[in-house]
């Protein structure tokens, strides 16, 4: 590449990566969080994600168009690309800083890819009962205008038993469990599912997700499977950001208390 | 030297407790162990929460909490004078017929003859909707399950104390303690004792000499046998601890429930930190003194009962600090204070102290009214219990809260400076503690939440869900994120700065209980109701204040001309 052309990508991309931008946008979402969270309380989730969280345009009263916050998340996610490019300071003692941005690029990067590639079913079972297929839950809840989608899944599930345990004397739950075999293939295995424990096999994940009695003894159970090849990739956000908030503020740290305590002083 | 005696005084003060000492009969009775709520538990607690939820108060005009229940069992009558139901509507009593004015408390005998038009009003206000109930008609339904709660309380013992069976009404009154188990395992019933007279001669034998212990003890307290009262009980406890085993109730725990309970640290952090801050206004008004330290060691004093109170929660519950609402305003508070007296001790300031003690009674406060709803030791729900990322996320999360709320309070203090003296230099000091405030908080914030979604990916299947706290703790985010980086990019300065960190206690306020308030009926309504009310109240008034003061503070600084860059700096 000639410097010429170096220099023209340069001045094309170097406002991208303006601090102006970065406040912009994030106004933006603010603002765009506020709206939705309220809308929400009245309109539900489902709603709220439409037209709020999952849009690219709003249209205020059908003729005003805002931006969604998709368009506001995208604008910051490539003002914060342009400025790990052109803006940010490569310096050992902005280490920290550095790793939390990014980090904050990784996870608004694999939030991106999880929202186009994974998959979510859902699946009841009553006790004894053993099924592959699987309902097609897309990412605002199981749709309601047709009828949904069934899936088969690679693995067959058999719910032995369901068992719900409260605290002594009250209605709180204590615990939910599902008793399971699972099949695969030619082999079986028992496995256990229950609230915060859910079951994972290969890129699947099942979650106890509800149950329901019929009063007369039977008990049934519903999972949610979720099918998500990247979903280690948030955790590896979450760890350059936590790595970077520690090493920058034990940074500061060490500088304020060097700086405040020339001598031995004591306690007021 | 003088420090540590003043320190060695205000600790035994702060845990000391007052009522211990003052009736010994009184022990056995306190450590009856009741299972309510799905959780074993001294009567002690039992007693309190109760007249706390009558009168909006532990004790009784001295009278523990304890000490009045046992009259209200064994001595009923007694109590029918003693002002415990708080009524807070006097339109209330003048729907009942019954004289008086303004909001108090009134006693059983006071409230007698207004009862059948009290419970004529209850009937017809219990179908309502929510919605369609004001603050005179849930006042309303408060009175009446607090009077028909305690007409249930002065039968509990009545027909154990008379050696009768019980009376036919009272077999399934409910709200009576649950003190005899009937087997002894996890899913045996626990009973009353009228209860368990009801349930009649099929009773295993200890079951029936337990009783009879019961009755004993009754008796001897109605005719003023102190001593032979304490001693049936202890009969009466050893006896169920026995058959129970030692793993089902812990009696060291019962004891440090007690023990806490009759302390009250909380109440005696608050009054610390209201002392701490009242001599910190008296050391401004007379500097020669060097009263800011007497303010910090008051401050440092209420830390400690804090710290007392919530390690003694999390031994009782074998839990972290923070498993629900009541303890994050506990724990933030208590974050406020230690942040205030780190910054105090290294930073040499006491505004350390102003923040921290601000913090500290503010919460407090709240926490105290919430209090008011019910235990606040409650059981966890399935999906809330014993989950390390879930608990982890929460306490982060109130750490972040701490650090946005004591940022917002220092830049109260910046706009104050500024307005008082627009070139202070004392200003540029305290936009640094602000500073460091608020990246603590926007630090512990995004942990907090990324944590959440860990949790959340962990227990569901999904990182993030839009859900509205999810989406408040988000807000508080991009709210810091915003200061920070209009504060690089040149667009605010200091006092910019500082009215956007009030701007974070108010998304901070929002996320952690203006989501709650969103939705529907998550509390009783006595929080919620008021809460609602406090809160549109603390956000108007902030709203308020910058709408004044920054206006004035940019006048002031365009009139002293002073340089714009050097203001930006």
């Amino acid at each position: 590449m000639t410097e010429n052309k170096k220099r023209t990508i340069s001045r094309l991309f170097r406002p991208l990566a303006s601090l102006k931008l970065t406040v912009i946008a994030l106004l933006l979402m603010a603002g765009l969080v506020i709206a939705g969270t309220v809308y929400q309380a009245a309109n539900g989730l489902y709603a709220a994600q439409e037209k709020f969280f999952a849009s690219w345009i709003i249209w205020l009263f059908g003729i005003l168009p805002l931006p969604g916050l998709l368009l506001a998340a995208t604008l910051l996610f490539l003002n914060l690309l342009a400025a790990t490019i052109f803006r940010l300071p490569y310096h050992w003692r902005q280490g920290g800083l550095l790793l939390v941005h990014y980090g904050l690029l990784l996870l608004m990067g694999g939030g991106f890819f999880i929202a186009l590639t994974a998959q979510e079913y859902s699946l009841t079972l009553r006790e004894g009962e053993s099924s592959r297929l699987a309902l097609r839950v897309d990412e605002q809840g199981i749709q309601i205008d047709r009828r949904p989608e069934k899936v088969v899944l690679p693995v067959g599930i058999k719910l032995l038993d369901f068992e719900k345990s409260m605290h002594p004397g009250t209605g709180i739950p204590r615990s939910f469990t599902s008793r399971v075999e699972i099949t695969t293939g030619r082999t079986k295995r028992m496995a256990v599912i229950s609230m915060n424990r859910p079951l994972r096999y290969r890129e699947y994940t099942f979650y106890q997700s509800s149950y329901s009695e019929d009063g007369m003894g039977g008990e049934s159970s519903t999972f949610s499977v979720v099918s998500n090849t990247g979903r280690w990739l948030p955790y590896i956000a979450s760890a350059m950001l936590f790595l970077g908030l520690a090493v920058h503020f034990l940074g500061m740290l060490a500088a304020a208390l060097k700086k405040s305590r020339p001598r031995g002083s004591e306690m007021p | 030297m003088k420090r540590s005696i003043f320190l060695a005084l205000l600790a035994s003060w702060l845990l000391s407790s007052a009522v211990l000492s003052a009736a010994t009969h009184l022990g056995p009775f306190q450590r009856l162990v009741v299972l309510e709520e799905g959780r074993k538990k001294p009567l002690d607690t039992f007693a309190r929460n109760l007249l706390k939820q009558f009168s909006g108060r532990a004790s009784l005009a001295g009278m523990s909490a304890s000490a009045w229940l046992a009259r209200v069992f064994f001595t009923p009558e007694k109590t029918f004078d003693d002002k415990i139901f708080l009524v807070n509507q006097p339109d209330v009593l003048a729907a009942m017929g019954v004289e008086g004015e303004g909001r108090g408390r009134f006693s059983f005998s006071r409230l007698r003859p207004g009862l059948g038009r009290l419970h004529e009003l209850a009937f017809q206000y219990a179908n309502l909707q929510d919605s369609g109930k004001g603050r005179f008609e849930n006042e309303t339904l408060r009175l009446f399950y607090n009077v028909s709660a305690y007409y249930n309380l002065l039968e509990a013992f009545r027909s154990i104390q008379a050696g009768s069976a019980a009376h036919p009404d009272r077999q399934s009154a409910s709200g009576l303690p649950a003190i005899v188990p009937l087997g002894g395992g996890p899913g045996e019933p626990w009973l009353s004792p009228a209860q368990v007279l009801a349930h009649g001669a099929s009773l295993p034998a200890t079951v029936q000499r337990e009783i009879s212990l019961l009755a004993q003890a009754s008796r001897a307290y109605a005719t003023g046998r102190k001593n032979d009262f304490g001693q049936a009980l202890t009969a009466f406890n050893r006896s169920v601890q026995v058959r129970l085993g030692p793993q089902a109730v812990r009696s060291s725990k019962i004891s440090m429930e007690i023990y806490y309970n009759h302390i009250d640290p909380f109440f005696k952090a608050e009054l610390a930190y209201g002392l701490a801050l009242l001599i910190l206004l008296l050391s401004m008004a007379l500097p020669r003194f060097r009263l800011d330290r007497l303010s910090a060691l008051c401050l440092l004093g209420g830390s400690l009962a804090h710290t007392f109170g919530l390690i003694a929660r999390m031994l009782i519950m074998n839990r972290p600090p923070v498993t629900n609402l009541y303890e994050t305003f506990v724990f933030v508070a208590w974050t406020g204070v230690v942040m205030g007296l780190l910054m105090a001790w290294w930073q040499k300031t006491e505004l350390g102290i102003l923040a921290g003690g601000i913090a500290g009674i503010v919460f407090l406060a709240i926490a105290g009214r919430y209090s008011l709803d019910g235990d606040t030791l409650g059981m966890l729900a399935a999906v809330l219990d014993s989950n390390l990322w879930l608990t982890t996320h929460v306490v982060t999360i109130s750490l972040g809260y701490a650090g946005c709320v004591v940022a917002g309070i220092f830049g109260h203090v910046v706009i104050i400076q500024k307005l008082l003296d627009p070139r202070s230099a004392a200003a540029a000091g305290t936009t640094r503690l602000l500073y460091a405030a608020l990246a603590f908080g926007l630090a512990f914030t995004s942990i907090g939440t990324v944590m959440g979604g860990i949790w959340a990916d962990q227990s569901w299947g999904r990182f993030w869900g839009w859900d509205p706290k999810e989406n408040g703790a988000l807000l508080i985010i991009i709210w810091c994120a915003i200061l920070f980086h209009a504060r690089l990019a040149g667009w605010i300065g200091q006092i910019g700065l500082a009215a956007g960190s009030i701007g974070a206690i108010i998304a901070v306020v929002m996320a952690w209980f203006g989501v709650n308030l969103l939705g529907v009926g998550l509390h009783a309504y006595g929080f919620t109701t008021g809460a609602a009310r406090g809160l549109l109240a603390f956000v108007g008034g902030e709203l308020l204040f910058l709408a004044v003061a920054v206006p004035l503070c940019k006048k002031n600084a365009a009139e002293s001309g002073g340089n714009k860059a050097q203001q930006k700096s």
